[in-house]
């Protein structure tokens, strides 16, 4: 394993999930330890379940691994198993070199200490003697940017951002052959995150290991040249980053297409999620999707035209009234948002009592690949009185044509053009 | 680049008990520079929030002699015939128990105090039990300090004995550290460890002959003393300062053996069964 930096093979790590049995296990494990009694770590008892299974991998020098799966799919703990912090329960870990792990910046971080102070507090803890922090503490400082005036200060004045920076500008300069990041540049500046992306790349460069954790799939496209997805602790792809990207975001399209389902099944209303407001002169009966063929659809593909109907009950005679509609993206972001007065596009006058439906027709919805949901209102047009406001779980996913990555907020069709317009 | 390293299920078990020792003793000497980090980090920035700061590592001990030299005053203890002025007699005794406490509750939250960072930084952390000795250490040099200075100001000379109160702490830090290190790992499992002993040692108090000669009590409260270890860790180095008299060296070096073989099982139990429970601190 001369280039090997780290060897992972059929590598798994349980937890439990009930906390009295937690301490029970917790307990006993510790006194068979103390008398010398070799238990077994490789069987599930009651209440515990694998939070890794069955991993295996390795990492050469030079490469780059990110690694990136939903909440709860093992990723930190993986990298916990890595760094040596928790122990395995089957299969074995080998690591060649020397092994930093930035899974919390600035572990260990006084706040009454200043932020020199600090330094060399955290520095030892990742493993550098006095020597080496003295040699590299100037570099540490310039990288981080903090201000010599700040550097006195205690650290509890500092902002988020500042710690962040000086935590990670101790770790990638703590002469690590290998280097664990878990998912430390969600916070501070745009121009250090860039910064940081490159040193880390240019750490990889120098034929060292690099192992990368982070939700934004933009920073492990430009760092990583390998990835791994986990889901539920398993392995369930290993290769490419680019391949292992576009798998990924059709994972977690479904995974939150189906969470978005299950309320569904829960809901008082069939096809309601959430009612904000309503009133008795207005009753919902139905949300939906059609086609342009005036089926209803669950899913379409970018660059389509698209209707929304809806069909409610007014039970009483309304003068006039005034109707929105949005489609929301998962985060919540209101993508679409129509209204039917604005500027008097059109006007609905004298609703008798009766059943309604209103279709709204949408050409090319520009939509991004995606899971969105429809939420709806009217308001009584004279008194602006606010009747309804749902927001339902009426829900469509948006499919690429073809293979086409979540960027920028709006999809548009486009084509290429490069011409040499003239020889310099 | 540095040499392989291989994690394995239950791998420091694997490991024999002198190994383990001579394992705790290359990781203590090769974390020195990060014990003076903390020890730095959590003694001396106790006292940064504090318009006292370091005075408060001299009045504290200073309160201390203070009462007990007011209730002496006032006749509410009736200790017997110990021998030198009581204040003196009570404070040395009541050092001494109270480095034993400090070694014990500290040792007792080896683990517990680097909750913030011990699940992302991987150390050696047989660091952390040496550095919590240092900072109760520094505590009781000051006490010491002062205590000589209430002695002397009472008209006792101290023996020359006192010179070995380095050595004498020895194993009273080892019997404390064994305790503190048992606890340490089982209250992080189950918070009924740390009531439980902090219960038992509201109790060892009263069955050591701290404050009290045990000669002059009750049978029963001679006969605890007698079996209690901690009888003749805190009173043999207290006499001998005091009166350079030592009433059973037997018991005491008895005392000593015992101290370092529980302080040994303590100690290997620490380093074996840490990183299961570290995980389970989440």
């Amino acid at each position: 394993m001369s280039d090997v930096l780290i060897k992972v093979d059929h590598l798994s790590k349980k937890f439990c999930r009930s906390l009295k049995r937690s301490m029970y296990y917790g307990v006993t494990d510790a006194l068979k330890t103390m008398v010398g009694i070799n238990y077994s770590t490789d069987t599930l008892r009651p209440s515990e379940f694998w939070s890794l299974n069955d991993i295996s991998f390795e990492l050469r020098r030079g490469e780059s691994l990110g690694i990136i799966g939903l909440n709860g799919s093992g990723k930190s703990t993986l990298l916990r198993l890595l760094a040596g912090i928790f122990p395995p329960d089957t299969g074995h870990i080998e690591i060649k070199g020397k092994i930093g792990s930035l899974i919390a910046v600035g572990a260990g971080f006084h706040p009454h200490m200043s932020g020199k102070e600090n330094v060399y507090l955290n520095a030892t803890l990742l493993g550098m003697n006095r020597r080496q922090i003295d040699e590299k503490f100037n570099q540490i400082i310039a990288f981080s940017e903090i201000e010599n005036e700040s550097l006195e200060a205690p650290v509890s004045t500092y902002s988020s951002g500042m710690k962040v920076r000086l935590g990670f500008s101790i770790a990638i300069h703590c002469n690590t052959d290998i280097l664990l990041v878990d998912e430390v540049l969600s916070v501070g500046d745009l121009n250090f995150k860039n910064k940081s992306l490159r040193k880390m790349s240019k750490f990889r460069d120098n034929a060292n290991g690099l192992i990368f954790i982070s939700h934004q799939l933009e920073q492990v496209r430009v760092v990583c040249d390998k990835l791994m997805i986990l889901d539920k602790g398993r392995v369930v792809y290993y290769g490419t980053t680019d391949e292992g990207i576009q798998l990924y975001e059709e994972l977690s399209q479904n995974s939150r297409a189906k969470s978005i389902s299950r309320i569904k099944t829960d809901t008082k209303y069939v096809g309601i999620d959430r009612a904000v407001i309503t009133h008795d002169d207005i009753e919902l009966i139905s949300t939906n999707f059609f086609d342009t063929n005036n089926s209803i659809i669950q899913e379409i593909e970018t660059n389509k035209s698209l209707k929304v109907n809806i069909k409610f009950k007014a039970h009483n005679f309304i003068e006039e009234i005034y109707l929105s509609i949005g489609v929301l993206n998962d985060k919540g972001d209101q993508c679409i948002w129509l209204m039917s007065n604005d500027f008097n596009k059109v006007n609905f006058k004298d609703i008798e009592k009766g059943t309604y439906s209103l279709t709204v027709d949408i050409e090319n919805h520009h939509l991004m690949p995606g899971v969105y949901y429809l939420n709806y209102a009217i308001r009584n047009g004279k008194t602006m009185e606010l009747y309804e406001k749902i927001y339902t779980n009426t829900v469509i996913k948006v499919k690429a044509k073809g293979k086409q990555l979540e960027r920028g907020i709006v999809h548009v069709s486009e084509t290429w053009d490069l011409q040499k317009t003239s020889s310099i | 680049m540095g040499n392989k390293v291989v994690y394995e299920p239950n791998q420091y078990a694997k490991i024999g008990f002198l190994k383990t020792m001579l394992v705790i003793i290359k990781n203590t000497i090769a974390s020195k520079e990060l014990i003076f980090q903390l020890y730095k980090r959590d003694f001396l920035m106790q006292y940064k929030k504090s318009f006292l700061g370091l005075g408060w590592m001299i009045f504290g001990p200073i309160m201390g002699v203070v009462s007990w030299v007011l209730m002496d005053s006032a006749g509410v203890l009736s200790p017997g015939d110990v021998g030198v002025p009581y204040p003196v007699y009570v404070l040395f005794g009541t050092s001494i128990w109270g480095l034993f406490m400090s070694f014990f509750t500290s040792t007792s939250q080896t683990l517990q105090i680097a909750a913030g960072f011990i699940q992302q930084v991987n150390f050696h952390h047989e660091a952390l039990v040496f550095k919590q000795g240092l900072q109760n250490l520094t505590n009781f040099g000051i006490s010491l300090i002062i205590n000589i200075v209430v002695m002397l100001s009472f008209g006792v000379m101290p023996t020359g004995f006192i010179v070995l109160v380095p050595l004498f702490i020895i194993p009273i830090f080892f019997l404390a550290a064994c305790a503190g290190l048992m606890v340490s790992i089982l209250s992080t499992l189950t918070s009924d460890v740390s009531r439980i002993a902090s219960f038992f040692l509201s109790l060892l108090m009263f069955i050591t002959p701290v404050i009290y000669d045990s000669s002059e009590k009750v049978v029963w409260l001679q006969q605890c003393n007698l079996y209690n270890p901690l009888t003749y860790l805190i009173t043999a180095p207290r006499d001998l300062i005091l009166t350079g008299t030592m009433s059973n060296p037997f018991y005491y070096i008895v005392s000593i053996v015992m101290a370092i073989l529980l302080f040994m099982v303590a100690l290997r139990f620490f380093y074996i069964s840490e990183k299961k429970v570290i995980e389970k601190m989440i």
